[in-house]
């Protein structure tokens, strides 16, 4: 049977000598009767049953090169022939190219992993949805498009220019998006030239052109319902493949300390939650830094009970304030990153040994006052009740800028430091939207203040 | 280069900042808080004042501390402001005179010139206004040094008798910094000061008393019961100890509110009048017969009659001794366009004012028993 | 009308307790003050108007642009350089005030170099903001004092130790003649509205309910004025109250917060006067260094991308400011800021020139 076997196509033999001789890289001939087909893809990109149920099986059973050809057209995921620099990329993100009647056809059965939605983890509710994004784009797609059932729903999928060639999709709400934010955002994505991208945490900050950030100008989520909030409310939603987690932007410094929660509950619970992540945020940020005001430069603001009870507690302690503070910070902070490091099933243990003893210790061996023990172990409790992560890191940072100002100039550098921030966040903007402004409902006001 | 100039700007920025740093860094156990400030005169002919400071010693742990832990710094200068100099030097830490809640004054220092006794306090920014100002006798010395048995550590018990988180006693004159200095400044309106006397071993404190202060006048002392009329009535204090004797009655009263308005009617040739109304709503808490429900409206009428008495009296002791603590004469002026004689007018009009008071005692209950 | 302009106003009034203003009306006390802040209101409300009016024809755009449309440079340049210097000054009394004020009470051990630059860190960067983010600025502050603020005044007016006949004592001084120097510190209380003259770059919608707008000015203006005068009057006593140098100051502490974390109402206080004269501060250094940015732009200074003007005014506000701050005593503060209130109106016959040039020029201009 010397015809039977296909005559191998010169085009499709310089797109293997192009891949190399990678052991994954598989050359199929298909023939039966008359009829005869190649194959070529790269086995661990395809999914191979798929393959063997969409091509292979119907091949054995049409047993004839025009119908299959045919057949072939008629697939919703069959793609016409790019140049052969594009071939290549598809043939690698799992595409299956096929010669059939003389013409050449790519085919997407590309191996789908990790499509299952995750457990939310940083974000977890109590009475919210439990699950989170999966590590696929298009799954995660569907699982927008699914929660959002609205026509104005309009995703727009793009490819990152570097190594990992990454798919990544825009979604946003047609009627209510930003159309100059939109224009900024997908300017910024052509921009990027960064040689590997892997994550959405990644993509966020090479979206900004600032690169000296403090705050995120950039809101990444793994919650779905806050996806779909945030798409009501008119913001551009960037999905990075293989990423469990999507970018929102723009955002309000407000956006960053609204817990999902708080949607759950009724009208007082969550304003209580509100409030008490406020004051996280405000004892987080400013605690350590009174101490030092307090207890170095302006006892008088206290009550005699307090302020004597901080000087006695202080009796013996060798240095000034703002070292011991600074030291006890730094457990405080390596204990919170250790527990992130360690295996779930230790770090309750190492954190409740490393604080408690250390606690005591500190106090025993006079190296810190009791009222600061007190003070840091409200900071460390305090920092977690910041919804987003990323912001209970920015916190973190601004915190030690603080007690910088309060160790120079006092109580009024706290103040001073204190509006320093808030200018400085009024000073960023996100996209073009500023970024810490009051959200009020009636946005004809803030119309009046013209973009200028 | 503009962001290295930028970085570079801020580095020397904050270098320089540092080394200017520093000056106003005083560690909390690096300062002796004065709790109370006290001033007597002189015993040395060559000096004026005494200043004593009661320093509160920091303590490592309250809860352990078995006593109070005061220290006391003595001198004797000209000025105060001299004697706290002076005393700066006996000690190692700065002495920070901000958590100062107490100025305990020698009575008989309040019948002289105010102003230069006053002056360094009201004019250092750091002393607080709401300081309590206290008449001492027989010195603030001595007050000053009184440890109760009840005190505990950490506490300062004439603070706690001021300050109304403690006992609430319509015999205690509460008088402020800001409102003595306003007082004694006042044309018309005289500050009124509480005596703080030590008991005879010297281990208690008692406040029943007070002390009607005008500048360059002697000082008149208020009895028990005119210091309780004058709290009740003035500083809206209230609760036990009120007597009521008429027909036959001997109550004890508790008041839950009073109050005191008047009206002056001053009219050009005719006996200047002040209408005073003084109501109050209260109880019956001893009494030396048996009550009967009915006859509340009755018991009210006697301690009506017994109250308008005693006021009256009170109103016309003061008018003697030619002081005003009521702010009789601020009242005059506020109620008529100011002219440049009227200071002189109500000098001339006080001592022939005629006091009318009505007394409105409304008692609700008899307590628990009739 | 906008509610940035109320920010401004509102910001500007409640500054006005870390001026020398309360002390210069109380120095009045005796005489006079009380006739003399009713007249000051009135005329208050009216220039608002005035100003309101004018800067509704225009839109969206600022001062400095309308006179380089409508007037000659002959006008403009000194005009400009005028008005950049009594914005300069504005800021610069609050500033040495606020300093003296944290010295006195706050922290006297401190040196008043390291005082200044405190303050001056965080206001030099806010001033090299653009205009927009300094509105947005201003509404957190406010919105961040407002309660503060709401509290104390509650907490003051509600005090026991308040001596009510002590301030009708001081109304029965008002059959005294009008002190001049009390009533241009009244006016200067209303000035919040001339920083229009940059701001109004911002506000691009036009208005018609001037009226509306100038009531509201009006009773912030009575609020503020009877809480400035009469409260400190009330706690401190009215007799010899023109003794005190701060008597702002001196009467929040006079409150006590029973049961409060700090138990000295100052200290809240000290809070809100910080925050608020922070603002006020770089409001009026911004006008100032935007109007100087109008007229100057150093091409040596210019670096790659970056031009240095901007920040070369900005260091020459701080080193004058500084310089000041050191050199000015507690006389010389107050004597030298009379002069400036009393120089208020100056400016407003030279702003009503340069309005009626610049009207002018609008209307005679052919209809494009």
């Amino acid at each position: 049977m010397p015809d039977s076997t296909p005559v191998f196509p010169p085009y499709m033999k310089s797109l293997q000598d192009a891949l190399g001789s990678s052991s994954d890289v598989v050359q199929l001939p298909l023939a039966i009767n008359k009829a005869e087909a190649q194959l070529l893809f790269v086995k661990t990109v395809v999914e191979g049953s798929i393959m063997q149920d969409t091509i292979i099986k119907p091949f054995y059973e049409i047993a004839d090169t025009e119908k299959f050809a045919e057949y072939l057209n008629g697939m919703p995921n069959h793609l016409q022939i790019p140049d052969s620099e594009e071939v290549l990329k598809k043939l690698v993100q799992g595409f299956v190219l096929i010669y059939c009647n003389e013409n050449y056809l790519l085919l997407e059965i590309r191996k789908l992993k990790n499509t299952v939605p995750l457990q939310t983890v940083l974000e977890s509710t109590i009475h919210g949805p439990q699950s989170a994004f999966s590590e696929d784009l298009e799954t995660n797609i569907g699982i927008i498009r699914q929660h959002y059932h609205q026509p104005d729903l309009f995703i727009e999928t793009m490819e990152l220019k570097d190594l990992s060639s990454r798919a990544v999709a825009l979604a946003y709400d047609r009627k209510k998006v930003n159309t100059q934010v939109l224009r900024r955002l997908k300017e910024q994505l052509r921009q990027i030239d960064e040689p590997l991208i892997q994550s959405a945490g990644d993509l966020a900050i090479r979206l900004t052109p600032r690169k000296l950030n403090i705050f995120p100008v950039s809101l990444l989520t793994e919650r779905p319902d806050r996806t779909i909030y945030n798409i009501t409310g008119g913001k551009i939603i960037v999905i990075v493949d293989g990423s469990p987690f999507v970018i929102m932007a723009p955002v309000l410094f407000f956006d960053f300390m609204v817990s999902m929660e708080e949607n759950y509950h009724t009208f007082f619970i969550s304003l209580f939650n509100t409030i008490l992540g406020w004051t996280g945020l405000m004892i987080c940020l400013l605690l350590p830094s009174f101490y030092i005001a307090f207890a170095s430069y302006s006892p008088e603001v206290l009550r005699t009970e307090l302020t004597l009870s901080i000087a006695g507690s202080r009796i013996g302690v060798p240095y000034p304030t703002f070292i011991e503070v600074l030291i006890m910070l730094l457990f405080v902070e390596l204990l919170t990153e250790a527990s992130i490091r360690l295996p779930k099933s230790i770090n309750a243990t190492a954190t409740t040994v490393g604080g408690l003893i250390l606690g005591t210790a500190s106090v025993e061996a006079a190296i810190a006052s009791n009222i600061l023990i007190i003070t840091i172990a409200a900071v460390a409790i305090a920092n977690f009740v910041i919804p987003i992560n990323e912001l209970s890191f920015a916190i973190r940072i601004c915190r030690i800028l603080l007690i910088a100002f309060t160790s120079l100039f006092g109580l009024i550098g706290l103040i001073s430091g204190f509006l320093f921030i808030i200018i400085h966040l009024v000073n960023i903007d996100s996209y073009g939207q500023p970024y810490l402004r009051i959200p009020w409902r009636d946005k004809s006001s803030e119309k009046e203040v013209g973009s200028g | 280069m503009s962001r290295w100039h930028k970085k570079g700007l801020l580095v020397v920025t904050i270098l320089l900042i540092s080394f200017l740093a520093g000056c106003a860094y005083k560690s909390v156990d690096k300062r002796s808080f004065v709790v109370s400030v006290g001033v007597d005169p002189a015993e040395n002919d060559d000096d004026r004042y005494k200043v004593t400071l009661k320093i509160a010693k920091p303590i490592a742990s309250l809860r352990q501390a078995t006593e109070t832990e005061y220290t006391y710094l003595t001198t004797e200068a000209e000025t105060v402001s001299e004697a706290i100099r002076i005393l700066e030097t006996h000690n190692d830490k700065v002495v920070d005179f901000s958590q100062a809640k107490i100025l305990a004054i020698h009575h008989e220092l309040l019948s002289g010139d105010l102003q230069l006794l006053m002056d360094y306090f009201t004019r250092r920014g750091d002393i607080q206004l709401i300081m309590y100002v206290a008449a001492a006798k027989p010195s603030a010395e001595e007050v000053l040094k009184v440890e109760p048995i009840l005190e505990a550590a950490g506490e300062n018990t004439l603070y706690n008798f001021f300050d109304d988180t403690g006992t609430e006693s319509p015999f205690v004159t509460t008088s402020f910094l800001f409102e003595f200095r306003r007082d004694v400044l006042t044309f018309g309106k005289d500050a009124v000061l509480p005596i703080v006397r030590t008991s005879k071993n010297k281990d208690e404190l008692v406040i029943n008393t007070a002390l009607v202060i005008k500048e360059n006048h002697e000082p008149v002392d208020l009895n028990r019961t005119q210091t309780k009329l004058y709290n009740t009535f003035m500083e809206g204090a209230n609760g036990y100890g009120y007597q009521a004797h008429n027909s036959g009655y001997i109550f004890t009263l508790t008041f839950d509110r009073a109050k005191m308005n008047y009206k002056l009617g001053i009219v050009p040739g005719q006996t200047p009048q002040a209408d005073i109304k003084v109501k109050a709503v209260g109880a019956i808490s001893q009494s030396n017969k048996t009550l009967s429900l009915n006859r509340l409206p009755e018991y009210s009428e006697v301690t009506n009659k017994e109250l308008s008495k005693e006021m009256e009296k009170l109103f016309k002791k003061m008018q003697k001794e030619k002081v005003d603590p009521f702010g009789f004469g601020l009242r005059y002026r506020a109620t008529r366009f100011h002219t440049d004689q009227i200071e002189e007018d109500w000098n001339e009009i006080y001592p022939d004012l005629v006091f009318n008071v009505q007394s409105d005692v409304k008692l609700k209950s008899l307590g628990a028993i009739k | 009308m906008n509610r940035f302009l109320y920010y401004l106003v509102f910001l500007n009034m409640m500054a006005i307790i870390t001026t020398p203003i309360p002390s210069l009306l109380l120095i009045g006390a005796h005489g006079g003050a009380i006739p003399t802040m009713v007249l000051g209101l009135f005329t208050g409300m009216l220039i608002s108007f005035f100003f309101l009016k004018f800067f509704n024809k225009f839109p969206g755009r600022d001062y400095t642009e309308l006179l380089k449309a409508y007037t000659s440079n002959y006008l403009r340049v000194p005009v400009t350089i005028y008005f950049a210097i009594v914005w300069y000054l504005a800021g610069t009394i609050t500033l040495v005030m606020l300093t003296f004020l944290l010295i006195t009470f706050l922290t006297p051990e401190m040196s008043i170099y390291l005082i200044a630059i405190s303050i001056l860190i965080t206001v030099a960067f806010g001033v090299l903001l653009k205009s927009k983010s300094v509105l947005f600025a201003v509404e957190i502050i406010v919105f961040l004092v407002v309660p503060i603020a709401f509290f104390l005044f509650i907490k003051l007016y509600s005090s026991s130790e308040l001596d009510w006949d002590q301030v009708r004592t001081s109304l029965m001084y008002s059959n005294s003649v009008p002190k001049y120097g009390v009533f241009t510190a009244t006016l200067f209380s209303f000035s919040g509205i001339a920083n229009l003259i940059v701001f109004n770059r911002y506000f691009t919608k036009r208005n018609t309910n001037h009226l509306g707008a100038v009531l509201i000015i009006g009773l912030f203006g009575v609020f503020t004025l009877v809480t400035t005068y009469f409260i400190p009057i009330g706690l401190n006593g009215f007799d010899q109250v023109d003794r005190l140098i701060f008597p702002w100051t001196s009467a929040a502490d006079s409150v006590r917060m029973k049961y409060g974390i700090v138990e000295r109402a100052v200290f809240l206080f000290m809070l809100f006067f910080v925050a608020i004269s922070f603002m006020s501060i770089t409001v009026h250094w911004h006008v100032s260094y935007k109007l100087i940015q109008s007229l100057i732009r150093i091409d040596k200074l210019q670096m790659r991308n970056n031009n240095w003007t901007p920040f070369l005014t900005v260091a020459v506000f701080v080193a004058v400011a500084i310089y000041l701050t050191v050199w000015l005593t507690q006389y010389q503060l107050y004597t030298y800021s009379a002069y400036y209130f009393n120089a208020i109106p100056i400016f407003i016959i030279v702003w009503a020139v340069t309005m009626f040039a610049v009207k002018r020029g609008h209307d005679n201009e052919p209809l494009a």
